[in-house]
């Protein structure tokens, strides 16, 4: 398995394109940054905004960029048909599966530490720090990796079930902007708020009373606790929550597990029908 | 006689589509045994199953004595390369980096053989060209090499001459002998290009609709293949007479028709078959080749 995994860290560090995207991938936080820089400044607000939603808000564009990079890693293989070489040469399926499936997370663990650490020095250069406290930001990224790792685990998946490049590149990308989209959509409801705007009522007397009309928007009771649980589960409802930056502290303990489950249920399903699959 | 390869009744099938059927085959050591059958005759699905592709829905086959259901498979394909349909490289790499690549996988600690496995397919001199731009005998020996990265015992090539022009088809000729000769490297080819295949192959298998109808030494299908001139006779009773007379060993096709595997001087023999009141029709020199006697074995026109 070693000399599998080195050659295919080997092939992958040594691609221009991988570099090219992770560079790419780093520029969009300090160019976030110094966009709000220069508008502060601009309209000489004495507070400038804190950059705590642009530390770990990669994590909600990171499935486009995971999608690409698995399907130009993974899918070259079987476009080049270089896969057989492995299986010829006696490399099980399950180690191919696995060594690719490291190969991919590292690379892209890679790519998104470039993007935290880009995040976290522009932070301090081009604004006034982060309101987040160190040990938050710590639990942060945490979840953030996991989040990445269960897009990478996803996307291999789907390009080593397919097998064919195009066909994996179109599936992982459908299904990079389906989770973008299913993570906005069931945050946009939950962040709905229970009262819509207060009416002012002045009686006879002068009395003046508030009342708050309730929101047939917002989401309640066993359907709130379900969107709860599909928000913390999805991995871009959970970058949102993350980038948002305030949540309880349970779910920084829940959500991880939850991307455990998702990362080895996709493994053990990936790993058993990649066994059974015939290879062209 | 030592085998690499020994298969006992293997079946593939996809959904409802048999591909191979029972078939039962034997690749002796040092051979290069030419796999022949037509397009979809399942060369390619036996290839695809003993390099681990695919898995045989029953029947078994062998690998240097190891079963394909045993874990010591792994070791016996280390000492298997295999090109299968087309050549398995990396296209954004060059040769030298796509044997690297390999030697890596197979985890060989240096880099050392890579110059002289370059020259000996003929691709010392590409450079830093990327695969991508290579011609299609350029990719073909580019695989050959990749294939032939941890010095294996057995090369196992699928329609390797497919799409080739002459000169590249006389390359991969003298590699493929090169390799049997010089380094005892057995070779299994599957061809339809039965021509180029009968200026390789010492052993041959002819598959027919997923199963082998004969499996044959190139010295046996020498003598079934022999040259022969064929007589058209008006008796060839008479004809009989004056060939057993004259020592030459021939065959009667029908009342008119007999190969003769000689060369008779033909104005002595019209002479005698005169005296006997027999006439001489026609006097044809024929060879049945590896493409008729293929056609013969498989039954020509049902499966055109």
């Amino acid at each position: 398995m070693s000399n599998l995994l080195s050659a295919e860290l080997h092939r992958m560090f040594r691609h221009r394109y991988y570099w090219i995207g992770t560079i790419l991938f780093g520029c969009i936080p300090y160019l976030s940054m110094y966009l709000i820089r220069q508008a502060d400044i601009r309209h000489n607000n004495p507070k400038p905004e804190p950059p705590d939603g642009i530390l770990f808000a990669g994590t909600f564009y990171l499935p486009i960029l995971i999608a690409v990079f698995v399907c130009l890693h993974i899918g070259s293989e079987y476009s080049d048909k270089t896969i057989r070489n492995k299986k010829a040469l006696g490399h099980s399926r399950t180690m191919v599966y696995l060594v690719n499936w490291i190969v991919c997370n590292a690379g892209v663990f890679l790519t998104y530490f470039i993007y935290v650490v880009v995040s976290f020095i522009g932070g301090y250069f081009l604004t006034n720090g982060y309101l987040t406290s160190f040990s938050a930001m710590c639990g942060d990224l945490f979840i953030s990796f996991m989040i990445t790792m269960v897009y990478t685990t996803l996307m291999q998946m789907f390009v080593m079930l397919v097998q064919s490049k195009s066909a994996g590149a179109v599936i992982s990308l459908v299904f990079a902007i389906f989770i973008m989209l299913a993570g906005a959509s069931v945050m946009q409801k939950l962040n709905e708020p229970e009262y819509m705007t207060a009416d002012i009522l002045v009686t006879y007397n002068g009395d003046v009373n508030d009342q708050h009309q309730p929101n047939p928007a917002y989401v309640r009771g066993k359907e709130r606790e379900a969107l709860m649980v599909v928000a913390d589960i999805l991995p871009s409802s959970q970058s949102m929550q993350l980038a948002e930056g305030a949540f309880a502290p349970e779910k920084l303990m829940r959500m991880p597990v939850y991307s455990c489950v998702v990362i080895l249920l996709s493994l053990a399903v990936g790993i058993s029908l990649f066994r059974r699959e015939d290879m062209k | 006689m030592e085998y690499v390869l020994k298969t006992n009744q293997l079946c593939k099938r996809y959904r409802s589509f048999t591909a191979l059927n029972g078939l039962t085959m034997q690749v002796p050591k040092g051979a290069i045994y030419g796999f022949v059958g037509k397009n979809g005759a399942g060369k390619t699905t036996l290839i695809r199953l003993i390099c681990g592709l695919q898995h045989p829905t029953s029947g078994e086959f062998e690998l240097y004595g190891a079963k394909h259901s045993d874990k010591a498979i792994a070791n016996a394909r280390r000492r298997m390369g295999a090109v299968v349909e087309t050549p398995a490289i990396y296209s954004e790499m060059s040769a030298v980096d796509n044997l690297k690549q390999q030697y890596r996988i197979l985890g060989m600690p240096s880099f050392d053989g890579i110059p002289e496995l370059l020259k000996l397919v003929g691709l010392e001199n590409t450079g830093r060209k990327c695969a991508k731009n290579f011609s299609l005998g350029m990719r073909q020996r580019l695989g050959i090499a990749v294939a032939l990265c941890g010095n294996p015992d057995f090369l196992v090539l699928d329609e390797p001459i497919n799409g080739l022009d002459p000169q590249g088809i006389i390359e991969i000729r003298e590699l493929i002998l090169k390799l049997n000769r010089e380094q005892k490297i057995t070779v299994l080819i599957s061809s339809h290009i039965l021509d180029e295949l009968s200026r390789l192959a010492t052993h041959y298998g002819f598959i027919d609709s997923g199963r082998i109808v004969r499996e044959m030494s190139a010295k046996e299908l020498e003598a079934v293949c022999r040259k022969c001139v064929r007589l058209n006779v008006t008796s060839t009773k008479a004809l009989a007479n004056v060939l057993d007379g004259m020592g030459v060993d021939y065959k009667i096709i029908d009342d008119q028709i007999a190969d003769i595997y000689a060369k008779p001087n033909i104005t002595q023999l019209t002479l005698a078959l005169a005296e006997r009141g027999c006439e001489v029709i026609s006097v044809e020199e024929h060879d049945e080749s590896l493409e008729s006697f293929y056609i013969s074995l498989v039954g020509g026109e049902k499966h055109e």
